[in-house]
């Protein structure tokens, strides 16, 4: 079986896998990072994205091979960064229902406010667009970027 | 108010040794009909209070992201006046000895709660007190009992429940109690953030598909592409190449209808590692005896069955007598597609068989149901089958029912003596689920010389008695075509057209059908009249009329409450901003009554819905944030539904496969949306449905407003395109 290694959540990891072997299940089953969440397989909700090398990427379409030698960032390393007041902005507006896609919510909203410190509606529409949820949290998804936005997050 | 306490639904434990306090309290079971039966009357809440001046909560009711674990616990502390950060919540395992019912579903948790949980947290609270007075020897009525103390004034002592917890357990359950005033209430009616939501921001929350054991295998189980398709033959040779898996083996039926899933498993390392081995499986399937049919032939049927009268369940005056008199009859046909409930977690189940105990871990609504039936099937006694409840990526209905795969995962982990996990794909999840069924509405409405309806007859038509549902008959039952409004003479009536499709109750259930029908209509009978939608409704809803199903009562003068405040709140009768229009829907049900209006624009076919302001009485108000969240959250499902939602059968299969032929509303599409949460004094009603229902009607009403063109058939798109 071949061997990987990559950084997870700053933590220097190997791994043994098929090569094809999506990085979703890699982080589920291999090393017990649950946080990351498998929604449809096909890189259509987002429920599973990570950072890689600081991008958000599906894991579910991400073979490990394609992860090797790279910095992977998981909801669960989410609070040792700059990020841990987005999560905080997740509180603050009672984001989550059942909770399932907030992981792969956050993931994006963390790699819109690289790139974006003051997002405006309309650009967090088509950041956040990739990532369903099915409770409806939208409204509130928005408004927890704006506050994090506001607060300087990033 | 004094109420007066019912001692057989308390149960005292706990020991002056010990220090604890523990209180078991029966809330009574739920009024749905989706409720299991046989239940045995057992406490399903227990409050315990220790030295350490914990209070620990535990919560029966199974947390699908509606806040229930954390709106339940505050009915409690509100009357034991405890200082709610000292409040801990659990999950209960599921045991029927220990927590009776605990089917969650029927928006029905808060509502049935409402009195024991207060009454409970009130009882603890006298004998709490009860404890202090006699501990300082002084009279009951000269302590008072505030944020977790009881206090004696005159002489400034104070002791906390923790210190009180011992000897309160040897006091005994007082006769009555007195609740407080809404006045009074410190908790209920604000916004106490979730107790469940830090979990679910950075990760640790754990769902279903979570769950890790030592040792724990996955599996993947390939199905029939068919409705009651049967497995041939299969060769797993080429699966069991596929590195990491361990074992395929042909899943056998149980013998239950819809309870089981026949097919082949193949169980590997990983989960990835099973989804590949199953790829590489060679299976013939017999298509069975339904492998012609479509939803195409099915709404052929529902158009002729609509011609010939149904089965008429309800009857005021003479609809027939008072139709075939009239000069002035209004008729339409609406149709509804089946819909897939697509919650974010797919299905899964956890099971380990060990030291004679069959324990699963699963997200379910129904936990009790399950047990009961992993011990009918595996033959072992109910006490041995232990079911941990555990967070659920969405329910939606879809989750309420013992289908998921638990007796295949039973029979996996017997075998291997190891846990296994089996998970769904995000296809099986679209093409397996237990639907909610499709049909058509036929209705017909005399006019009188007002414009006002004098008879409505409302004719649904599909499948009412399906053998393939596991939800109790009485859901799909058609109560919900029944209305507030004021029409002499009315004519409800269920035609039944059975069909091969799994069907389940689905987010508001018969609901999302009866409502759309009727908005629609009435709506269609306003612009017949040549009257405002608005005033249209608030002429019929003018006369004091009351409508009672199952055990809760709605009233016209809350309906048109909601009604006028969401049609003022979204500047209804004064003129909507360029290019948009507004449509109105309302309805009482799951005990609320709830009003809203869509602004809606159509740019060449394109329909967008800008805003949804929506308006809702549902009593006393519990937690007002999780009742915005609710209502954003069943606004933007419904519209889902609305929109997009449809699943076609061709040749015996589902057609839809995952999300890019089953789409979702995504936050691009996601209206502004203004939650108005009318204020009342009445007990609870529902939250986690009411909203749903009204959102298609309201936005095909808006339609019609911007086109002239009537929206009789969902989902919407398509019709435009």
């Amino acid at each position: 079986m071949p061997r990987f290694e990559l950084m997870v959540n700053a933590r220097a990891t190997t791994v043994e896998a098929p090569v094809a072997m999506p990085l979703l299940w890699v982080l589920r089953d291999i090393l017990n990072l649950t946080g990351t969440k498998f929604g449809c397989g096909a890189g259509l909700c987002g429920a599973c994205t990570v950072h890689l090398d600081g991008n958000a990427v599906r894991s579910c379409q991400t073979p490990i091979e394609a992860a090797a030698g790279k910095k992977v960032l998981t909801i669960e390393g989410l609070a040792d960064t700059e990020w841990r007041a987005l999560q905080q902005a997740w509180i603050d507006e009672q984001v989550p229902q059942c909770g399932y896609c907030q992981s792969g919510q956050l993931m994006c909203a963390a790699a819109l406010l690289r790139i974006r410190q003051h997002p405006e509606d309309a650009e967090i529409d088509s950041a956040m667009s990739g990532t369903i949820c099915r409770c409806g949290t939208y409204v509130r998804i928005r408004k927890a970027i704006h506050r994090a936005a506001a607060r300087g997050v990033r | 108010m004094s109420a007066e306490i019912d001692r057989r639904q308390f149960l005292v434990t706990g020991s002056v040794a010990g220090g604890a306090f523990v209180l078991g309290i029966l809330v009574p079971g739920v009024r749905s009909s989706l409720r299991g039966r046989d239940e045995i009357f057992q406490p399903n809440v227990w409050l315990r209070i220790d030295a350490e001046d914990r209070i620990t909560i535990t919560v029966a009711k199974s947390e699908m992201g509606q806040g229930v674990t954390t709106a339940l616990p505050m009915l409690v502390a509100e009357e034991l006046e405890a200082d709610w950060s000292t409040i801990r919540v659990e999950q209960a395992i599921v045991h029927q000895t220990r927590y009776g019912d605990m089917g969650t579903g029927g928006s029905d948790s808060v509502h049935s709660s409402w009195e024991p949980l207060r009454k409970a947290g009130a009882v603890a609270r006298e004998m709490l007190a009860a404890a202090a007075a006699g501990e300082w020897k002084v009279k009951r009525d000269t302590v008072r009992v505030e944020n977790g103390f009881v206090w004696h004034d005159p002489t400034h002592r104070k002791l906390s429940f923790g210190a009180l917890a011992g000897r309160a357990s040897t006091k005994p359950v007082p006769k009555d109690v007195m609740l407080k005033k809404p006045g009074d209430f410190r908790i209920l009616g604000t916004a106490i953030p979730r107790i469940d939501v830090p979990s679910k921001v950075d990760g640790s929350a754990r769902f279903g598909i979570d769950v890790r054991l030592p040792g724990m295998l996955f599996a993947s189980i390939e199905q029939a592409p068919t409705f009651h398709g049967r497995l041939v033959r299969f060769s797993g040779n080429r699966a069991m190449k596929v590195p990491g898996v361990r074992f395929v083996h042909e899943i056998e039926p149980v013998g239950i209808p819809v309870a089981e899933i026949a097919g082949v498993a193949v169980v590997a390392d990983n989960t990835w590692a099973a989804l590949e081995g199953r790829r590489a499986l060679e299976v013939v399937w017999d298509e069975g005896p339904d492998s012609a049919f479509s939803t195409e032939q099915a709404e052929a049927r529902h158009r002729i069955r609509a011609k010939s009268a149904g089965h008429a369940f309800h009857r005021e005056g003479d609809a027939e007598a008072e139709l075939g008199r009239s000069k002035d009859v209004v008729e339409a046909a609406y149709e509804l597609p089946l819909l897939a409930h697509a919650t974010m977690e797919p299905m899964n189940v956890t099971a380990h068989v060990h030291d004679g105990i069959i324990e699963l871990w699963m997200p379910t609504q129904w936990g009790p149901w399950i047990q009961r039936r992993i011990s009918r099937v595996h033959r072992v006694p109910i006490e041995n089958v232990r079911i941990n409840v555990t967070l659920m990526g969405g329910g939606f209905g879809r989750r309420a029912h013992p289908d998921t795969d638990m007796h295949e995962a039973v029979e996996l982990s017997k075998i291997l003596g190891k846990p296994v996990q089996i998970v769904w794909t995000r296809e099986d999840d679209i093409s397996h689920d237990f639907y909610r069924p499709n049909s058509l509405h036929l209705l017909k409405a005399a006019i009188g010389r007002d414009g006002l309806a004098t008879a409505w007859l409302h004719r649904m038509v599909g499948p009412y008695r399906s053998p393939w549902t596991p939800t109790p008959a009485d859901q799909m039952r058609a109560d919900h075509l029944r209305h507030l409004y004021a029409v002499p003479n009315q004519q409800m009536e269920f035609a039944d057209v059975p069909t091969p499709v799994t069907l389940g109750a689905w987010r508001s259930v018969g609901s999302s059908q009866g409502v759309f029908a009727n908005e629609s209509f009435v709506d269609e009978l306003a612009a017949h009249a040549g009257i405002d939608p608005v005033e249209y409704r608030l002429r019929l809803l003018a006369p004091s009329r009351s409508l009672t199903l199952g055990d809760e009562t709605y009233k016209s003068e809350r309906l048109r409450a909601v009604l006028q405040y969401a049609a003022a709140k979204a500047g209804w009768g004064s003129k909507p901003a360029d290019g948009r229009s507004l449509g109105v829907a309302c309805f009482g049900g799951f005990g609320s009554h709830v009003a809203q209006v869509a602004e809606v624009s159509v740019d060449k076919g394109i329909v967008r819905v800008h805003r949804v302001v929506c308006a809702i009485d549902c009593g006393q108000i519990v937690n007002p944030d999780t009742i915005e969240a609710q209502v954003q959250g069943g606004i933007i499902f419904g519209l889902s539904a609305a929109l997009r939602g449809e699943i076609h059968v061709d040749r015996g299969r589902v057609r839809e496969s995952n999300f890019h032929d089953y789409p979702v509303i995504r936050m691009a599409e996601g209206p502004r949306i203004e939650a108005y949460i009318v204020g009342s004094t009445e007990a609870p009603g529902g939250v986690g449905e009411p909203a749903v229902p009204p959102v298609a009607p309201a936005v095909a009403n808006a339609i019609f407003a911007a086109t002239g063109k009537r929206i009789r058939r969902l989902p919407i798109l398509p019709n435009l395109a």
